[in-house]
């Protein structure tokens, strides 16, 4: 490690900066510095860890879980609202709030994986998954039935009527005024 | 209060109608006229010829027809001029004269009318029957009288029961007649000359039994001045009998032992000299030719008798003395008229062998003619034989004469043909009464079938064959586009465009890829068939045959073009009409107008045909066939093999047939190709005659089994394809007593599904039958205005069976009928209806105005849920809510401007384009055009701007890729700060 004036020709005109260089030239020898007072190279034992956090940290952790948990049932009533105030006519903006009540919770539901690995600390981590998904479903649920108040789903028979075949005529006729 | 909301109401309507029309208007812009339409104008059959009556050569020939057209055409080029078409309840024109003050009509009512030569204004009209009715009154024979100018010009009318004459020159004119004693209809013959020298008027009655009766009036004072009767109870024709100058008539007898020549003084009725025909070798007389005019005073004392076969005889009669003059004898002689014009007064004999015409001149006097006095004209194929002659003779300066003659032929085609051979013009006038049009496509071109053949024989072919196949079919393609492009380039014409229509670009009687290109093929009354281009209206092939003539002819269209290789393949059948002889039939490739007679496969049928029909489903080569049904139920396959039997077995086929004299509707069932069965029969009541009927078009494409309802359910179309609507008239004409009645029967069944009567009211009826809609006008008799009545038929909310359609299935329910009725402004004369591809546009009914044009109107405003009192629920489905008026909006006249005379058909087809359908209509006028129902959704607009929009894309490509490499350049820069 060497603080020094280098990269004058490189820059030439340029004002002469320090510079901290890390690497180590060829043939150098390392110096062995001491390491700064607290700075451990070895690492603690887990168990030492477990043992220093034992009681209010597990706690800590729980509660922690709970609120991922229970993030998208809590995120409903405020759905529910921006819902009803969005209204059932089809326009841009209502369009987009219902496209974004679908991307969020479908988001979740990929991402199930990521939230999991946050929450298996927790000792009720199967319960908090379980909460966790039933949430997200419930909010793709008021998505479909909003989609369904503002008349988008095809649960009528007039949506399915362009793909109805046509019908065969079993007899055949002919005829006309005598000729 | 409530008159201000109905205001209201009011306004809002008009805003919503507008609105609509505004949205759906599909007007013409001025450079779009005659782009992708055309009209043809037609006078129909020619049945009288006026040529000017100067001396000099006519520069136009006056005709009349038997549409009832007074119309000047011009001698050079065949255009018409003129044209004005006469109200058929004015009766037939009975004469056509033209005279100083214009041209003269007289029709069998009696109307006469003046139409200013030059610019077919009616100068005045008036009706010479008064306050007489039909029966009291029938014209005989007209003439007109010249005088001198100041006296003006009389016309001289024979009818029925009195001499009538009108001085033509005043504007009132003045009307005088002096009756009869009897009715004159009792005689044989009746024949009206003028004596304009002396002002006279004859009138040459022929009695059998009893002779000629003449009477001479005075013109001024109608007083008559002689009457004589020429006792001969011999006389059996006035056509060997002439008037010569000099009060004198000759006339021959041919009874046996006392073959005479007779010269008779008709004034006093002596008889001034009588000869013996066997002195002047003659056996007996055919007919005596005198000069063709009315006015005896062109007559001269020269007459020629026509006696066996084509032998001539010159008379005159000098004197008191009758003298034989020259002697001539003609091969196959037809026709033999004598024209008078200055001092000059010529035979024309008209010769006819085979398709040969020719006519000679000769000088009455001295019976010379030379070459420049003889057309000899070849008539050209498939224009039928000649009906009538019409001479035009002129003076020239170094001839004594010359002339023109103009042919009419049984094929209603006429000809103007001059010395020595030239044919000046020809008009096709069989296709302004069209009796049925078809639209075809046309083929494929070379490239293209290559690659439809490779299908056809798919089944038998190894896939890597296949594979060689499609690529050399598709070298073959590129190749063929290469040479097209170079032939292009080398006569430049690569950019420009090769039609006026922008969307068809291929040239030659190749199918193009929107389909818009067709070959409209038409049979008309006159027995001809034609082949039209779609593109221009000009006809690619022509048929007429001595046998189709006076015949109803059908047109079966077995195989179309799409199954290259096989040709496309139609029947003509042609029935007699007082089913007397035996039927005709014909096989016609429509694309390339050849025919081969197949009348030969009809041997078996003994008895009258009653019904023909195509079978629905084609053979193994795509033929559909022909069924025939007689009066003995005998049925009979064309062409019958063992496969088309066997298509016949699959079919579960019933054949109707209406029949308008009995009033009897019958029904039977087809299960093999043996007999038919009869099943059910419907007589409508004694009162009551089937006027018009309605199936529904086989092979009709549905889009939409139902219709969407506002509380988004769907009402379902009751789609019954064996409804036939058939539509009564009462016997009874009274206005208070006269009905409509229409029944809805199932054909296969016989179920009366629905009737209805419409009190007071009567026909003609003309009416469209499609999907599961009904449109027909009648003419309100109460009320004197011509209503419009839809009708739809509902299945309900629920479908009974949604795979298929059976008649003899049970419904729990009828189906629904809803109907309305609409107040239509215009007479009208057709009806019909658009046609896509696939359906999924919305329909337009294009009505035939009387007033002469074709107006295209959204099925929209005819639908019968339209509602008096509208609500949330009509308006979110977009029903408008009831008028009784059906709007007219100038911008949905598909014919825009032009006057379209009588139209008797409006023929639909579609085109590739699912906006777009085309649209054919006959009568007096052809004419063509596309309509777009739901406006041209699927092609760019013709004024899009490519060049625009291309330029705008290549421009923002460059920028962004210059934008790049700046921005790229920027970032290197910033890195290194």
């Amino acid at each position: 490690m060497q603080v020094s004036p280098s990269g004058q020709q490189k820059i030439g005109k340029r004002k002469e900066k320090w510079t901290l260089d890390l690497s180590m030239r060829r043939g150098e020898q390392r110096n062995d510095l001491p390491s700064p007072p607290g700075y451990l190279t070895e690492k603690l034992p887990a168990a030492e860890v477990a043992a220093a956090n034992e009681g209010s940290h597990l706690d800590l952790v729980d509660k922690r879980s709970w609120d991922i948990a229970l993030a998208p049932i809590k995120g409903l009533p405020m759905n529910i609202f921006i819902m009803y105030m969005a209204g059932n006519t089809i326009s841009i903006f209502p369009i987009m709030m219902v496209g974004m009540m679908f991307f969020r919770p479908i988001q979740a539901l990929m991402g199930i994986r990521a939230t999991t690995r946050m929450l298996e600390r927790s000792k009720q981590y199967i319960l908090q998954t379980l909460v966790y998904f039933l949430g997200n479903c419930l909010a793709l649920g008021l998505a479909v039935y909003k989609c369904n108040s503002m008349g988008l789903l095809p649960t009528y028979t007039s949506d399915w009527l362009a793909f109805a075949d046509p019908v065969q005529s079993m007899e055949h006729v002919g005829g006309g005024f005598t000729l | 209060m409530m008159l201000k909301k109905s205001a209201m109401n009011r306004y809002l309507y008009v805003c919503v109608v507008s609105a609509l029309f505004f949205v759906l208007s599909n007007a013409l812009y001025v450079d779009q006229i005659g782009k992708y339409d055309w009209t043809k104008n037609l006078i129909g059959k020619v049945e009288l010829v006026a040529f000017d009556s100067s001396v000099s050569i006519s520069k136009n020939v006056f005709v009349a027809t038997d549409k009832n057209v007074v119309a000047s055409i011009s001698a050079k080029n065949g255009n018409i001029n003129w044209r004005r078409t006469l109200a058929f309840n004015d009766g037939k024109i009975k004469s056509l004269n033209h005279v100083r003050d214009g041209i003269v009509s007289v029709t069998e009512a009696g109307v006469a009318r003046v139409f200013e030569a030059s610019s077919g204004v009616t100068k005045w009209d008036v009706n010479l029957a008064a306050s007489k009715t039909e029966e009291e009154f029938l014209v005989h024979q007209v003439a007109v009288l010249e005088q001198s100018y100041t006296e003006g010009n009389l016309l001289v009318v024979l009818t029925n029961t009195e001499i009538i004459t009108a001085s033509l020159s005043k504007h009132h004119p003045k009307v005088k007649s002096v009756a009869f004693d009897q009715d004159i209809s009792g005689a044989e013959y009746n024949k009206l000359l003028i004596d304009s020298q002396s002002s006279q008027i004859l009138h040459f009655q022929l009695e059998l039994r009893r002779g000629i009766s003449v009477t001479v009036y005075d013109a001024k004072q109608l007083e008559i001045i002689s009457q004589a009767n020429v006792q001969n109870d011999w006389l059996a024709t006035l056509d060997t009998v002439a008037v010569l100058e000099g009060n004198q008539l000759l006339y021959s007898c041919n009874e046996p032992e006392s073959e005479m020549l007779y010269l008779v003084d008709f004034t006093s009725g002596k008889v001034l000299n009588s000869v013996r025909l066997e002195l002047f070798d003659i056996e007996s007389v055919a007919s005596i030719v005198s000069v063709s005019n009315k006015d005896v005073t062109t007559h001269g004392p020269n007459v020629l008798l026509l006696h066996g076969q084509g032998k001539v005889s010159h008379i005159k009669v000098d004197d008191g003395d009758v003298k034989i003059g020259w002697k001539k004898e003609l091969k196959s002689l037809r026709e033999v008229v004598t024209k008078q014009l200055g001092s000059e007064e010529y035979s024309f004999f008209t010769s006819i062998d085979n398709q040969d015409v020719t006519i000679t001149a000769m000088s009455v006097k001295t019976g010379l003619t030379d070459d420049s006095l003889t057309i000899r004209y070849q008539l050209p194929a498939n224009t039928g034989e000649i009906s009538s002659i019409h001479i035009n003779m002129f003076l020239k300066r170094t001839t004594p004469i010359g002339f023109r003659a103009l042919l009419t032929t049984t094929a209603d085609t006429v000809l103007l043909v001059a010395h020595p051979n030239r044919l000046a013009w020809q008009r096709d006038e069989s296709l302004a009464s069209i009796s049925s049009a078809n639209m075809l496509d046309l083929p494929l071109s070379d490239g293209d079938a290559g690659i439809e053949a490779e299908f056809e024989e798919a089944e038998r072919t190894s896939v890597p064959d296949m594979f060689a196949k499609r690529v050399k079919a598709q070298a073959s393609q590129v190749v063929s586009f290469f040479k097209q492009m170079a032939k292009e380039l080398d006569e430049g014409t690569l950019f420009k465009h090769k039609t006026r229509d922008p969307l068809i670009q291929v040239e030659g009687l190749t199918r193009d890829p929107f389909s818009l290109h067709k070959m409209i093929v038409v049979v008309t009354k006159a027995g001809s068939l034609f082949g039209i281009d779609s593109l221009n209206g000009e006809v690619v092939w022509r048929y007429y045959s001595s046998l189709l003539t006076d015949r109803d002819i059908h047109l079966y269209v077995q195989r179309t073009t799409a199954h290259f290789p096989h040709p496309p393949q139609a029947l003509i059948l042609g029935l007699d009409p007082q089913q007397q002889l035996n039927p005709v039939l014909l096989e016609l490739n429509p694309i390339t107008g050849e025919v081969e007679d197949k009348t030969d496969v009809l041997g078996g049928i003994k008895s009258p045909i009653m019904q023909a029909t195509l079978l629905p489903n084609p053979d193994s080569t795509h033929l559909r066939p022909l069924l025939l049904l007689d009066t003995d139920l005998n049925v009979h396959l064309i062409p019958k093999t063992a496969e088309t039997e066997s298509v016949l077995k699959q079919l579960n086929l019933y054949l109707y047939d209406i029949n308008s004299l009995t009033g009897l509707i019958r029904s039977f069932s087809i299960k093999s190709s043996n007999v038919a069965k009869p099943t059910w029969s419907v007589t409508v009541p004694n009162t009551h005659r089937i006027i018009q009927f309605g199936g529904k078009p086989s092979g009709e494409k549905i889009d939409s089994l139902g219709r969407p309802l506002a509380d988004r359910s769907v009402l379902f179309k009751y789609l019954n394809p064996n409804v036939v609507a058939v539509l009564s008239e009462s016997l009874e004409q009274n206005v208070d007593r006269c009905s409509l009645m229409l029944f809805l029967i199932d054909a296969v069944t016989g179920q009366m599904i629905h009737s209805i009567v419409h009190k007071r009211s009567q026909g003609p009826v003309h009416l469209v039958h499609s999907e599961n809609w009904l449109l027909y006008s009648y003419r309100n008799a109460k009320l004197r205005r011509i209503e419009v009545s839809a009708l739809e038929m509902y299945e309900g909310k629920t479908q009974f069976n949604s795979t298929s359609f059976s008649s003899f299935h049970v419904r729990p329910n009828p189906p629904t009928i809803l109907q309305q009725a609409y107040i239509f402004p215009y007479g009208i004369s057709s009806i019909g209806v658009s046609k896509t591809e696939k359906g999924i546009t919305s329909r337009q009914i294009l009505f035939g105005l009387k007033k002469g044009s074709l107006f295209g109107i959204p099925r929209k405003l005819f639908d019968p849920r339209r509602s008096l009192h509208p609500n949330e629920k009509h308006r979110e489905e977009g029903i408008m809510p009831y008028s009784p008026e059906v709007p007219v909006p100038p911008e949905l006249f598909l014919s825009y401007n032009l006057t379209l005379e009588q139209i008797d058909g409006i023929y639909c087809a579609p085109s590739a384009l699912e906006s777009t359908s085309l649209v054919f209509t006959t009568g007096l006028d052809l004419f063509f055009t596309r309509t777009q129902p739901s406006k041209m959704f699927d092609v760019l607009k013709e004024d899009f701007d490519h060049m625009f929009i291309g330029a705008v894309l290549i421009g923002l490509f460059i920028a962004a890729l210059v934008t790049r490499r700046l921005s790229q350049v920027k970032q290197l820069n910033k890195s290194w700060r």
